[in-house]
Protein backbone atom coordinates (compact mmCIF):
# COMPACT_ATOMS: atom_id res chain seq x y z
CA UNK A 1 0.00 0.00 0.00
CA UNK A 2 2.93 2.22 0.78
CA UNK A 3 4.18 2.15 -2.98
CA UNK A 4 0.62 2.95 -4.33
CA UNK A 5 -0.04 5.80 -1.71
CA UNK A 6 3.45 7.04 -2.31
CA UNK A 7 2.79 6.73 -6.35
CA UNK A 8 -0.20 8.30 -5.84
CA UNK A 9 1.05 11.43 -3.80
CA UNK A 10 4.24 12.11 -5.35
CA UNK A 11 4.08 10.63 -8.94
CA UNK A 12 6.57 13.30 -10.43
CA UNK A 13 10.37 11.80 -9.88
CA UNK A 14 12.14 12.60 -6.92
CA UNK A 15 14.95 13.30 -8.50
CA UNK A 16 13.59 16.36 -10.31
CA UNK A 17 13.12 18.30 -6.86
CA UNK A 18 16.86 17.07 -5.64
CA UNK A 19 18.28 18.12 -8.48
CA UNK A 20 16.64 21.59 -8.12
CA UNK A 21 17.63 21.74 -4.46
CA UNK A 22 21.10 20.98 -5.54
CA UNK A 23 21.32 24.00 -7.99
CA UNK A 24 19.51 26.37 -5.55
CA UNK A 25 22.24 25.67 -2.96
CA UNK A 26 24.91 26.18 -5.26
CA UNK A 27 23.47 29.57 -6.44
CA UNK A 28 22.13 28.66 -9.41
CA UNK A 29 18.18 29.05 -10.68
CA UNK A 30 16.05 25.24 -10.02
CA UNK A 31 15.28 24.45 -13.71
CA UNK A 32 18.13 24.09 -16.22
CA UNK A 33 17.38 25.36 -19.62
CA UNK A 34 15.20 23.42 -22.43
CA UNK A 35 18.45 23.57 -25.05
CA UNK A 36 20.69 21.38 -24.24
CA UNK A 37 21.75 19.17 -27.45
CA UNK A 38 21.08 16.14 -25.19
CA UNK A 39 17.61 17.00 -24.56
CA UNK A 40 17.03 17.67 -28.42
CA UNK A 41 18.64 14.33 -28.82
CA UNK A 42 16.47 12.41 -26.40
CA UNK A 43 13.34 14.14 -27.99
CA UNK A 44 13.91 12.71 -31.00
CA UNK A 45 14.97 9.58 -29.99
CA UNK A 46 11.45 9.93 -28.12
CA UNK A 47 9.92 10.79 -31.18
CA UNK A 48 11.12 8.09 -33.44
CA UNK A 49 10.25 5.72 -30.88
CA UNK A 50 6.82 6.36 -31.02
CA UNK A 51 6.41 6.44 -34.67
CA UNK A 52 8.13 3.62 -34.75
CA UNK A 53 6.40 1.75 -31.91
CA UNK A 54 3.13 2.94 -33.83
CA UNK A 55 3.58 1.88 -37.05
CA UNK A 56 5.60 -1.49 -36.09
CA UNK A 57 2.62 -2.61 -34.05
CA UNK A 58 -0.25 -1.20 -36.16
CA UNK A 59 0.64 -2.73 -39.46
CA UNK A 60 0.96 -6.40 -38.26
CA UNK A 61 -2.11 -5.83 -36.25
CA UNK A 62 -3.97 -5.03 -39.42
CA UNK A 63 -2.37 -7.40 -41.64
CA UNK A 64 -3.50 -10.08 -38.93
CA UNK A 65 -7.20 -8.75 -38.78
CA UNK A 66 -7.34 -8.58 -42.87
CA UNK A 67 -6.17 -12.79 -43.27
CA UNK A 68 -8.48 -13.31 -40.20
CA UNK A 69 -11.69 -11.84 -42.20
CA UNK A 70 -10.23 -13.10 -45.10
CA UNK A 71 -10.38 -16.44 -43.49
CA UNK A 72 -13.90 -15.64 -41.92
CA UNK A 73 -15.12 -14.29 -45.49
CA UNK A 74 -14.14 -18.36 -46.80
CA UNK A 75 -15.21 -19.97 -43.45
CA UNK A 76 -18.17 -18.44 -44.57
CA UNK A 77 -18.31 -19.16 -48.43
CA UNK A 78 -16.94 -22.67 -47.84
CA UNK A 79 -19.87 -23.08 -45.31
CA UNK A 80 -22.44 -22.19 -47.63
CA UNK A 81 -20.90 -24.04 -50.32
CA UNK A 82 -21.16 -26.81 -48.00
CA UNK A 83 -25.00 -26.89 -47.11
CA UNK A 84 -25.43 -26.20 -50.92
CA UNK A 85 -23.56 -29.34 -51.97
CA UNK A 86 -25.62 -31.30 -48.38
CA UNK A 87 -28.92 -29.97 -50.77
CA UNK A 88 -27.60 -31.46 -53.71
CA UNK A 89 -26.63 -34.35 -52.57
CA UNK A 90 -29.93 -35.18 -51.05
CA UNK A 91 -31.63 -34.54 -54.43
CA UNK A 92 -28.98 -35.96 -56.19
CA UNK A 93 -29.74 -39.03 -53.47
CA UNK A 94 -33.40 -38.69 -54.11
CA UNK A 95 -32.82 -38.81 -57.99
CA UNK A 96 -30.82 -42.00 -57.75
CA UNK A 97 -33.26 -43.70 -55.57
CA UNK A 98 -36.04 -43.11 -58.04
CA UNK A 99 -33.99 -44.56 -60.85
CA UNK A 100 -32.43 -47.60 -58.72
CA UNK A 101 -36.39 -48.76 -58.10
CA UNK A 102 -36.69 -47.61 -61.72
CA UNK A 103 -34.01 -49.54 -63.37
CA UNK A 104 -34.93 -52.52 -60.94
CA UNK A 105 -38.34 -52.57 -62.20
CA UNK A 106 -37.39 -52.67 -65.38
CA UNK A 107 -34.43 -54.89 -65.32
CA UNK A 108 -35.12 -57.62 -62.64
CA UNK A 109 -36.97 -60.01 -64.99
CA UNK A 110 -33.51 -60.44 -66.78
CA UNK A 111 -30.98 -59.99 -64.40
CA UNK A 112 -33.02 -63.07 -62.34
CA UNK A 113 -33.44 -64.76 -65.84
CA UNK A 114 -29.46 -64.42 -66.03
CA UNK A 115 -28.82 -65.10 -62.25
CA UNK A 116 -31.40 -68.46 -62.69
CA UNK A 117 -29.65 -69.50 -66.16
CA UNK A 118 -26.04 -69.46 -64.01
CA UNK A 119 -27.60 -71.49 -61.35
CA UNK A 120 -29.52 -74.10 -63.48
CA UNK A 121 -26.41 -74.43 -65.07
CA UNK A 122 -24.11 -75.31 -61.78
CA UNK A 123 -27.10 -77.54 -60.36
CA UNK A 124 -27.42 -79.41 -63.38
CA UNK A 125 -31.09 -78.34 -64.54
CA UNK A 126 -30.22 -77.56 -68.00
CA UNK A 127 -28.79 -79.30 -70.74
CA UNK A 128 -24.87 -78.37 -70.85
CA UNK A 129 -22.50 -79.47 -74.29
CA UNK A 130 -18.78 -79.43 -74.37
CA UNK A 131 -16.15 -82.28 -74.83
CA UNK A 132 -15.87 -85.06 -72.95
CA UNK A 133 -15.65 -88.92 -72.99
CA UNK A 134 -18.08 -91.65 -73.82
CA UNK A 135 -17.36 -94.35 -71.63
CA UNK A 136 -19.84 -97.44 -73.06
CA UNK A 137 -20.32 -100.56 -70.67
CA UNK A 138 -22.30 -103.74 -71.56
CA UNK A 139 -22.84 -106.56 -70.20
CA UNK A 140 -20.46 -109.60 -71.35
CA UNK A 141 -21.23 -111.67 -74.08
CA UNK A 142 -23.17 -114.68 -73.65
CA UNK A 143 -21.31 -117.45 -72.81
CA UNK A 144 -18.53 -115.32 -71.91
CA UNK A 145 -18.89 -115.95 -67.92
CA UNK A 146 -15.79 -115.81 -66.03
CA UNK A 147 -13.92 -119.03 -64.74
CA UNK A 148 -12.88 -118.39 -61.49
CA UNK A 149 -16.44 -117.32 -59.58
CA UNK A 150 -14.41 -117.45 -56.03
CA UNK A 151 -12.39 -114.05 -56.93
CA UNK A 152 -15.21 -112.83 -57.65
CA UNK A 153 -16.04 -110.28 -54.85
CA UNK A 154 -19.60 -109.90 -56.65
CA UNK A 155 -20.30 -113.06 -56.10
CA UNK A 156 -22.28 -112.57 -52.89
CA UNK A 157 -25.01 -111.06 -55.30
CA UNK A 158 -25.85 -114.28 -56.86
CA UNK A 159 -26.61 -112.90 -59.91
CA UNK A 160 -24.92 -113.62 -63.31
CA UNK A 161 -21.30 -112.26 -63.39
CA UNK A 162 -21.16 -111.31 -66.35
CA UNK A 163 -23.84 -108.23 -65.72
CA UNK A 164 -22.93 -104.90 -65.03
CA UNK A 165 -23.91 -103.91 -62.07
CA UNK A 166 -24.68 -100.64 -60.11
CA UNK A 167 -21.32 -101.06 -57.82
CA UNK A 168 -19.68 -101.24 -61.04
CA UNK A 169 -21.40 -97.84 -62.72
CA UNK A 170 -21.05 -96.36 -59.03
CA UNK A 171 -17.41 -96.83 -59.20
CA UNK A 172 -16.86 -95.71 -62.79
CA UNK A 173 -18.97 -92.86 -62.16
CA UNK A 174 -16.68 -92.01 -58.87
CA UNK A 175 -13.56 -92.90 -61.36
CA UNK A 176 -14.81 -90.11 -63.99
CA UNK A 177 -15.22 -87.04 -61.12
CA UNK A 178 -11.85 -88.42 -59.80
CA UNK A 179 -10.84 -87.28 -62.57
CA UNK A 180 -12.16 -83.87 -62.97
CA UNK A 181 -15.48 -84.99 -65.04
CA UNK A 182 -17.57 -81.69 -64.99
CA UNK A 183 -20.81 -83.17 -65.47
CA UNK A 184 -21.82 -86.88 -65.92
CA UNK A 185 -25.17 -88.53 -67.61
CA UNK A 186 -25.93 -91.88 -67.30
CA UNK A 187 -27.98 -93.31 -70.44
CA UNK A 188 -29.26 -89.62 -71.01
CA UNK A 189 -29.94 -88.67 -67.16
CA UNK A 190 -27.78 -86.74 -65.22
CA UNK A 191 -26.14 -87.17 -62.10
CA UNK A 192 -27.42 -84.00 -60.24
CA UNK A 193 -26.70 -83.81 -56.53
CA UNK A 194 -30.15 -85.68 -55.85
CA UNK A 195 -29.01 -88.57 -58.43
CA UNK A 196 -28.03 -91.93 -57.08
CA UNK A 197 -27.54 -94.97 -58.69
CA UNK A 198 -28.98 -97.99 -56.92
CA UNK A 199 -29.25 -101.60 -57.55
CA UNK A 200 -32.91 -102.92 -57.46
CA UNK A 201 -33.43 -106.08 -58.35
CA UNK A 202 -32.19 -106.78 -61.68
CA UNK A 203 -32.15 -103.40 -62.92
CA UNK A 204 -29.71 -100.58 -62.70
CA UNK A 205 -31.99 -97.21 -61.28
CA UNK A 206 -29.86 -94.13 -61.83
CA UNK A 207 -31.76 -90.93 -60.38
CA UNK A 208 -34.69 -93.74 -59.39
CA UNK A 209 -35.15 -94.84 -62.98
CA UNK A 210 -34.51 -97.89 -64.47
CA UNK A 211 -31.70 -98.44 -67.28
CA UNK A 212 -31.08 -100.74 -69.98
CA UNK A 213 -28.09 -101.96 -71.32
CA UNK A 214 -25.95 -100.84 -72.64
CA UNK A 215 -25.17 -98.57 -70.15
CA UNK A 216 -23.37 -94.78 -71.83
CA UNK A 217 -21.58 -92.56 -69.72
CA UNK A 218 -21.45 -89.50 -71.09
CA UNK A 219 -18.75 -86.96 -69.22
CA UNK A 220 -18.15 -83.44 -69.79
CA UNK A 221 -14.20 -82.14 -69.12
CA UNK A 222 -11.01 -81.86 -70.97
CA UNK A 223 -11.06 -85.38 -73.09
CA UNK A 224 -7.22 -86.07 -72.96
CA UNK A 225 -6.79 -85.64 -69.42
CA UNK A 226 -10.13 -87.12 -68.08
CA UNK A 227 -9.48 -90.25 -70.26
CA UNK A 228 -5.62 -90.28 -68.65
CA UNK A 229 -6.91 -89.38 -65.07
CA UNK A 230 -9.51 -91.98 -65.44
CA UNK A 231 -7.81 -94.78 -66.57
CA UNK A 232 -4.84 -94.49 -63.93
CA UNK A 233 -7.35 -94.02 -61.38
CA UNK A 234 -9.74 -95.78 -59.31
CA UNK A 235 -12.70 -96.12 -62.20
CA UNK A 236 -10.00 -97.33 -64.72
CA UNK A 237 -8.18 -99.59 -63.11
CA UNK A 238 -11.32 -100.93 -62.24
CA UNK A 239 -12.86 -101.50 -65.65
CA UNK A 240 -9.61 -103.24 -66.68
CA UNK A 241 -10.49 -105.81 -63.60
CA UNK A 242 -14.39 -106.37 -65.24
CA UNK A 243 -13.32 -106.75 -68.93
CA UNK A 244 -10.36 -108.94 -67.51
CA UNK A 245 -11.84 -111.00 -65.46
CA UNK A 246 -15.54 -111.05 -66.75
CA UNK A 247 -15.61 -109.93 -69.96
CA UNK A 248 -17.45 -106.82 -69.47
CA UNK A 249 -16.91 -104.82 -72.22
CA UNK A 250 -16.19 -100.86 -71.95
CA UNK A 251 -15.28 -98.98 -74.83
CA UNK A 252 -13.90 -95.20 -74.39
CA UNK A 253 -13.97 -92.44 -76.49
CA UNK A 254 -13.30 -89.10 -76.67
CA UNK A 255 -15.59 -86.68 -78.64
CA UNK A 256 -14.83 -82.82 -79.51
CA UNK A 257 -18.41 -82.36 -78.65
CA UNK A 258 -20.75 -83.90 -76.17
CA UNK A 259 -23.87 -83.40 -74.71
CA UNK A 260 -25.46 -83.84 -71.35
CA UNK A 261 -28.57 -83.03 -70.90
CA UNK A 262 -30.06 -81.44 -67.75
CA UNK A 263 -32.55 -83.14 -64.76
CA UNK A 264 -35.61 -80.80 -65.04
CA UNK A 265 -36.81 -82.64 -62.27
CA UNK A 266 -34.49 -81.49 -59.46
CA UNK A 267 -36.98 -80.20 -56.51
CA UNK A 268 -36.00 -79.53 -52.78
CA UNK A 269 -39.00 -79.28 -50.65
CA UNK A 270 -37.85 -79.45 -47.34
CA UNK A 271 -34.01 -77.93 -47.71
CA UNK A 272 -34.39 -74.00 -47.45
CA UNK A 273 -30.99 -71.75 -48.08
CA UNK A 274 -29.17 -70.84 -44.91
CA UNK A 275 -29.23 -67.05 -44.56
CA UNK A 276 -25.49 -66.25 -44.93
CA UNK A 277 -23.54 -63.85 -46.81
CA UNK A 278 -23.46 -66.14 -49.68
CA UNK A 279 -26.73 -67.77 -50.15
CA UNK A 280 -28.95 -65.22 -49.49
CA UNK A 281 -29.37 -63.88 -52.49
CA UNK A 282 -29.88 -67.19 -54.09
CA UNK A 283 -33.24 -68.94 -52.78
CA UNK A 284 -32.87 -70.70 -56.12
CA UNK A 285 -33.25 -74.48 -55.24
CA UNK A 286 -37.30 -74.37 -55.11
CA UNK A 287 -38.00 -71.98 -58.05
CA UNK A 288 -35.27 -73.12 -60.81
CA UNK A 289 -36.62 -76.57 -61.47
CA UNK A 290 -39.88 -75.22 -61.63
CA UNK A 291 -39.42 -72.26 -63.78
CA UNK A 292 -37.11 -74.19 -66.26
CA UNK A 293 -38.74 -77.18 -66.35
CA UNK A 294 -40.81 -76.87 -69.97
CA UNK A 295 -37.91 -75.75 -71.50
CA UNK A 296 -35.31 -77.60 -70.56
CA UNK A 297 -36.59 -81.39 -71.42
CA UNK A 298 -34.13 -83.47 -71.77
CA UNK A 299 -33.57 -84.20 -75.99
CA UNK A 300 -31.38 -87.39 -75.57
CA UNK A 301 -33.16 -90.23 -74.12
CA UNK A 302 -31.71 -93.16 -75.54
CA UNK A 303 -32.97 -95.67 -73.06
CA UNK A 304 -35.62 -94.61 -71.25
CA UNK A 305 -37.49 -97.67 -71.09
CA UNK A 306 -37.03 -99.46 -68.13
CA UNK A 307 -36.30 -103.54 -68.83
CA UNK B 1 9.75 24.92 -27.75
CA UNK B 2 13.09 23.51 -29.45
CA UNK B 3 12.28 19.70 -27.54
CA UNK B 4 9.41 19.98 -28.38
CA UNK B 5 10.37 20.40 -32.06
CA UNK B 6 13.17 17.62 -31.77
CA UNK B 7 10.03 15.33 -31.20
CA UNK B 8 7.83 15.97 -33.89
CA UNK B 9 11.35 15.60 -35.87
CA UNK B 10 11.72 12.32 -34.31
CA UNK B 11 8.03 11.29 -35.19
CA UNK B 12 8.59 12.58 -38.79
CA UNK B 13 11.21 10.54 -39.65
CA UNK B 14 10.19 7.37 -37.67
CA UNK B 15 7.26 8.03 -40.14
CA UNK B 16 8.78 8.58 -43.22
CA UNK B 17 11.98 6.52 -42.77
CA UNK B 18 9.97 3.61 -41.89
CA UNK B 19 12.30 1.60 -40.34
CA UNK B 20 11.95 -2.43 -40.08
CA UNK B 21 11.84 -3.13 -36.27
CA UNK B 22 13.54 -6.32 -35.66
CA UNK B 23 10.62 -9.66 -34.68
CA UNK B 24 12.61 -10.18 -31.55
CA UNK B 25 12.68 -7.02 -30.13
CA UNK B 26 8.78 -6.32 -30.97
CA UNK B 27 7.12 -7.36 -27.69
CA UNK B 28 9.33 -4.53 -25.96
CA UNK B 29 7.73 -1.85 -28.24
CA UNK B 30 5.00 -1.30 -26.01
CA UNK B 31 6.30 -1.08 -22.93
CA UNK B 32 9.05 1.65 -24.25
CA UNK B 33 6.15 3.33 -25.49
CA UNK B 34 4.61 3.47 -22.54
CA UNK B 35 8.09 4.33 -20.14
CA UNK B 36 8.76 6.97 -22.61
CA UNK B 37 5.41 8.75 -22.56
CA UNK B 38 5.54 8.82 -18.36
CA UNK B 39 8.95 10.00 -18.82
CA UNK B 40 8.48 13.00 -21.07
CA UNK B 41 5.14 13.51 -19.14
CA UNK B 42 7.15 13.95 -15.85
CA UNK B 43 9.35 16.46 -17.75
CA UNK B 44 6.99 18.15 -18.48
CA UNK B 45 5.54 18.38 -15.10
CA UNK B 46 8.96 19.29 -13.87
CA UNK B 47 9.33 22.05 -16.87
CA UNK B 48 5.69 23.78 -14.90
CA UNK B 49 6.70 23.31 -11.24
CA UNK B 50 10.11 25.23 -12.25
CA UNK B 51 12.49 22.32 -11.46
CA UNK B 52 13.33 20.61 -14.80
CA UNK B 53 16.70 19.19 -15.25
CA UNK B 54 17.77 18.00 -18.49
CA UNK B 55 20.09 15.04 -17.47
CA UNK B 56 17.69 14.12 -14.67
CA UNK B 57 15.00 13.79 -17.55
CA UNK B 58 17.55 12.00 -20.05
CA UNK B 59 18.54 9.42 -17.54
CA UNK B 60 14.81 8.48 -16.04
CA UNK B 61 13.51 8.18 -20.19
CA UNK B 62 16.72 5.94 -20.39
CA UNK B 63 15.70 3.89 -17.31
CA UNK B 64 12.92 3.72 -17.59
CA UNK B 65 12.97 2.41 -21.19
CA UNK B 66 15.64 -0.05 -19.72
CA UNK B 67 13.45 -1.24 -16.74
CA UNK B 68 10.37 -1.70 -18.48
CA UNK B 69 12.28 -3.90 -21.63
CA UNK B 70 13.98 -5.75 -19.06
CA UNK B 71 10.90 -6.75 -17.01
CA UNK B 72 9.34 -7.90 -20.00
CA UNK B 73 12.25 -9.61 -21.12
CA UNK B 74 12.34 -11.38 -18.15
CA UNK B 75 8.53 -12.37 -18.07
CA UNK B 76 8.74 -13.53 -21.25
CA UNK B 77 11.47 -15.80 -20.01
CA UNK B 78 9.27 -17.01 -16.64
CA UNK B 79 6.24 -17.29 -18.91
CA UNK B 80 4.73 -14.63 -17.40
CA UNK B 81 5.16 -11.72 -19.89
CA UNK B 82 2.05 -10.74 -20.40
CA UNK B 83 0.96 -10.45 -17.09
CA UNK B 84 4.56 -8.35 -16.03
CA UNK B 85 3.48 -5.94 -18.95
CA UNK B 86 0.10 -5.40 -17.93
CA UNK B 87 2.24 -4.99 -14.51
CA UNK B 88 4.44 -2.34 -15.74
CA UNK B 89 1.49 -0.68 -17.84
CA UNK B 90 -0.56 -0.22 -15.11
CA UNK B 91 2.36 1.53 -12.70
CA UNK B 92 3.19 3.49 -15.25
CA UNK B 93 -0.34 4.67 -16.68
CA UNK B 94 -1.11 5.52 -13.31
CA UNK B 95 2.18 7.79 -12.95
CA UNK B 96 0.97 9.42 -16.59
CA UNK B 97 -2.30 10.15 -15.19
CA UNK B 98 -0.60 12.00 -12.10
CA UNK B 99 1.29 13.80 -13.81
CA UNK B 100 -0.98 14.71 -16.27
CA UNK B 101 -3.30 15.92 -13.38
CA UNK B 102 -0.85 17.94 -12.41
CA UNK B 103 0.24 19.55 -15.20
CA UNK B 104 -3.61 20.16 -15.73
CA UNK B 105 -3.37 21.80 -12.32
CA UNK B 106 -0.85 24.54 -13.93
CA UNK B 107 -2.15 24.88 -16.94
CA UNK B 108 -5.92 25.29 -16.13
CA UNK B 109 -5.92 26.23 -12.48
CA UNK B 110 -8.47 23.42 -12.22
Amino acid sequence: MTLITEMMQRPLDPGYAAAAENRQRSGLPPATGHRSPLLVVVAVLIGALLAISALALRVPETTASSAKAYLVSRIEAMRAHTEGQTRLIATVRGEIDNAQAAALGRQSETLLAEELSRLELAAGTVPVTGPGLVLTVDDAAAGASPKDPNADPRTATGTDLGKVMATDLQRIVNGLWQAGAEAISVNGHRLTSRAAIRFAGAAILVDYRPLTRPYVVTAIGDPSSLNTDFATGDGGSYLQSLEANYKIRGDIKERESVVVPGEPALSLRMATPVQSAVTRQTPIPTTAPTTTAPTTKPAAQPTETPP
Amino acid sequence: MIPALGLLVGLAAGLFLHPAVPLALQPYLPIAVIAALDAVFGGVRAVLDGIFNDKVFVVSFLSNVVVAAFIVFLGDQLGVGSQLSTGVVVVLGIRIFSNVASIRRHLFRA
